[in-house]
């Protein structure tokens, strides 16, 4: 293999794992901070259940915030010079919305909370074995091309479990955040109609971006098959 | 694979060995063996050029069409696809 393509590939092949290691670093520190808050809102539930209530939180879109635009919109006024000379506003797209009720409440969409719970646990796993198998798959073409070969069968497949578990992955914790957000929102709706139509829940799939990458890796894993099964058949040529 | 490889006929008629045609014809004998048992997917003109020379043979002699013999892969493809 020629020493520039072979250096080029190595350039590649590191600044993809330095970029994924900031990204681990950054999700892990924003995982031990989430950690530490939550430690704080476990005691919070605990003493909540001890009076018979539990809470639940998800974040909620600002239905009108699409729909409306111009000065109107932004209704918040944050701050201003004591001349009024500069004037700053704000608009909310999205608020955090706390719902804090009786245990035994009777409601429809309880299962809404135990199904997004259980799926944000899932995907939490896919996540893990994603970064495994993107780890495994550009290790595997370093490995191979250190042997003089690029293709095998073992990248084609690891490739193809990366890309379908990355769209798993991202629809999954997409349905589970519109799953919480419903569960909210019945909770609001029970409290106030009209201001629970003034909300609503996350587009269940937010993350489009996440899910062409996902399928630009399935695409490059059909590709290496196809390279692979070239490369067979020229090792068969006599 | 439709082509048949008579080469092990041709061998046995000239009475040389894998490991001697594969050393005169520049080959290795692992390589000879895939094309003698059927394995190989194409044969260079070359190759088939110097197997002819060293054999004594036309190329009709060791190729061979045989209608109704499936490719092994394509056989495969078409149960997977079923």
């Amino acid at each position: 293999m020629k020493k520039s393509i072979a250096r080029r590939v190595n350039i590649l092949y590191w600044l993809l794992i330095a970029v994924v290691a900031v990204i681990l670093v950054w999700q892990l520190s924003s995982f031990f901070t989430g950690f530490a808050q939550g430690m704080s809102l476990s005691d919070e539930y605990l003493e909540l259940h001890k009076e018979g209530r539990t809470m639940y939180a998800a974040p909620l879109d600002v239905k009108d915030y699409y729909t409306t635009d111009g000065a109107d919109a932004y209704k918040h006024v944050i701050t201003h010079t004591p001349d009024s000379s500069i004037t700053v506003m704000a608009r909310v797209a999205t608020y955090g919305v706390r719902v804090e009720h009786d245990e035994n409440i009777s409601n429809p969409y309880a299962w809404m909370k135990k199904a997004s719970v259980l799926l944000m646990v899932v995907e939490m796993v896919i996540y893990v074995l994603v970064l495994v198998f993107l780890f495994k798959t550009l290790q595997d073409i370093k490995r191979s091309m250190k042997n003089g070969t690029v293709f095998s069968r073992r990248v084609v497949r690891y490739a193809r479990w990366t890309g379908i578990l990355m769209i798993v992955c991202v629809v999954g914790f997409d349905i589970a955040m519109w799953l919480q957000g419903k569960y909210v929102l019945s909770l609001v709706e029970m409290c106030d109609t009209s201001l629970a139509s003034m909300y609503m829940t996350p587009s269940p799939i937010n993350s489009m971006v996440s899910i062409v990458i996902g399928l630009l890796v399935l695409f490059f894993a059909e590709v290496l098959g196809i390279g692979y099964d070239m490369s067979e058949e020229q090792k068969l040529t006599i | 694979m439709p082509i048949r490889v008579n080469i092990d006929i041709m061998m046995a008629r000239r009475k040389i060995t894998l490991g001697e045609l594969a050393e005169r014809i520049d080959i290795t004998p692992a390589n000879l063996s895939i094309l003698k048992t059927g394995k190989a997917r194409a044969v260079r003109f070359s190759t088939l050029c110097a197997i002819c020379r060293e054999l004594d043979c036309q190329v009709g002699d060791i190729l061979e069409y045989v209608e109704g013999e499936e490719d092994d892969k394509e056989e495969k493809e078409s149960n997977n696809d079923k």
